[in-house]
C-alpha cells in the first residue's frame, strides 16, 4: 500500500461531482428562499445551507492510495466517507503540462456549476437600491466566470488570465478604497483611519496574490480508465511529476 | 530490454488501438477472449515500462503517456524541450523533438512519415493531406490536449 503526499482527488466525476455540484443548488435555493420567503422560511433555508455545506465536506478530495495495482481516491472530511477505486488505467497525464491541456474535454459536466454562479444574480431579481448591492451582486458572476474560464481556457492561458486579473483587481480594488476614503470625510480626516484603510487594501491584495500563486503552481493530473476520467490535484509541478511516475509505475507498467 | 513487443502481442495490440473489438480479434486469430485481454493488459505494461525506461536514460520529465494508442510527452531536462516518443508496429519506439521543422533531415523525415502512417491508423487524424509538416503539427496537437 502507498500513500501519495501532496496530491489529493477532484470532485470532477462520479458521487463526488453530484455532491459538490448539489452543495451549489442548495446554496443558491437557500439565498432565493431568504430572499423570497421574507422571513416565513427561515429555518428551512437554514436546513438547505447547512446540507449545502455537509455537501461539499463530502465531495472534497481526502488522500489518494494505490493497493494492490488499484488507485483508491478517498473523499470526505472530517470522515473520509466516499472511496473510488480507479483500475484498468490506459492514460495518464500532467493537464497542466500539456500545451493543449483543457479540463472541459474530459469534466464536461462540471460546466454546469459556474454557470448556475453566474445565474445567481439573475434569479434573485432584487431591487437595486445602492451602487454596492450591484457591486455584491457582481460576485457570483466574477466567481462562476473564473470557474468557467479556469475550465475551458488551457492551462498556460489561465496563468496568463490570472495574472492579468491581479492587475484588473489592484487597480479596482484601489479605486474602490480610494473612493471610500474620499466619499466619507471622517476617514479622509484621520490619519490612523486611512493607514487602517491602506493596510486592509494591502492585505486584500496579498491574499489575493498568495491564492493565486497558490492556484498557478497547482497541477492538474489526469487519469483515463476504461470507465471513465479521472483528476488528481498536486501541489506542484515536481509532485506532479512524482505522481505521474509512481501511478506508470504500479498501475500501468505493473504486468510488463 | 528490448523497445518492441513480441509480434504476436503487437499485432492484437496494435487491432484493439485501431478500435477492433476483443472478441472480433479472438476470432480473427483463433484464440480466446481471455488470452486477448491479457496479451492486451501485458502489452500495456511492456510499452509503459519501455516509456518509463526511455525517459530514465534521456533524463526526460514525462508529461503524458497513453499506453492504449502507444505515445509518450515528455520534456528533456538538459535540453529543455518538448520529447515525443510513439510506439510504432514492428518498427518500436521513434522519438520526435518539438523543435520545428520537425523533418528537418532525410532520417527525420522518415520518422515523421512512420508517425503520419501510425497517426493515420490509429484514427489520430482522419485525413492525410498536406505537407508533412503540417500533418506531423496535427498528431503533436491533438495528443497535447
Amino acid at each position: 500500500m502507498v500513500k501519495l503526499r501532496n496530491v489529493w482527488p477532484t470532485p470532477y466525476n462520479g458521487i463526488p461531482a453530484i455532491l459538490s455540484s448539489l452543495s451549489l443548488v442548495l446554496f443558491v435555493s437557500a439565498f432565493l428562499i431568504i430572499h423570497y420567503g421574507k422571513g416565513a422560511y427561515d429555518t428551512l433555508s437554514f436546513i438547505l445551507f447547512s446540507t449545502g455545506i455537509i455537501s461539499i465536506l463530502l465531495s472534497s478530495g481526502r488522500e489518494v492510495e494505490l493497493k494492490n495495482g488499484k488507485l483508491i481516491l478517498r473523499y470526505g472530511f472530517p470522515l473520509t466517507l466516499i472511496s473510488i477505486i480507479v483500475e484498468d488505467v490506459v492514460d495518464v497525464a500532467d493537464l497542466s503540462s500539456l500545451k493543449r491541456g483543457k479540463l472541459i474535454k474530459y469534466f464536461k459536466s462540471q460546466l454546469v456549476m459556474p454557470l448556475l454562479i453566474m445565474l445567481l444574480p439573475v434569479l434573485y431579481m432584487p431591487p437595486i437600491t445602492k451602487p454596492l448591492m450591484l457591486l455584491f451582486l457582481l460576485v457570483p458572476v466574477v466567481v462562476g466566470f473564473s470557474l468557467l474560464t479556469y475550465f475551458m481556457m488551457t492551462f498556460s492561458d489561465y496563468k496568463r488570465f490570472l495574472n492579468y486579473t491581479v492587475i484588473t483587481l489592484a487597480i479596482i480594488l484601489a479605486l474602490i478604497f480610494l473612493e471610500a476614503a474620499l466619499v466619507n470625510s471622517r476617514i479622509a480626516s484621520s490619519t490612523d483611519a486611512l493607514l487602517m484603510l491602506a493596510v486592509g487594501y494591502l492585505l486584500l491584495i496579498v491574499g489575493f496574490i498568495v491564492f493565486i500563486s497558490f492556484a498557478m503552481r497547482r497541477h492538474i493530473v489526469l487519469i483515463e480508465s476504461k470507465r471513465g476520467y479521472y483528476a488528481i490535484a498536486a501541489l506542484s509541478k515536481s509532485d506532479a511529476e512524482a505522481l505521474i511516475k509512481v501511478l506508470v509505475k504500479h498501475l500501468l507498467a505493473r504486468e510488463g | 530490454m528490448a523497445f518492441r513487443l513480441p509480434e504476436r502481442m503487437e499485432e492484437i495490440w496494435f487491432s484493439i488501438a485501431k478500435g477492433e473489438r476483443e472478441t472480433d480479434v479472438a476470432t480473427r486469430l483463433n484464440i480466446t477472449r481471455q488470452a486477448v485481454s491479457k496479451a492486451i493488459r501485458v502489452a500495456y505494461g511492456k510499452i509503459a515500462s519501455m516509456f518509463l525506461e526511455l525517459a530514465e536514460i534521456l533524463n526526460l520529465d514525462v508529461a503524458r503517456i497513453n499506453v492504449e494508442k502507444g505515445y509518450m510527452i515528455a520534456r528533456s531536462r538538459q535540453l529543455g524541450l518538448r520529447v515525443y516518443a510513439f510506439y510504432v508496429p514492428s518498427k518500436g519506439i521513434r522519438i520526435l523533438f518539438g523543435i520545428k521543422p520537425y523533418c528537418g533531415n532525410e532520417s527525420l523525415l522518415q520518422t515523421c512519415r512512420l508517425i503520419i502512417d501510425w497517426g493515420r491508423e490509429l484514427k489520430i487524424i482522419d485525413r492525410v493531406e498536406g505537407e508533412i509538416e503540417f500533418l506531423i503539427d496535427k498528431i503533436i496537437r491533438k495528443i497535447e490536449g
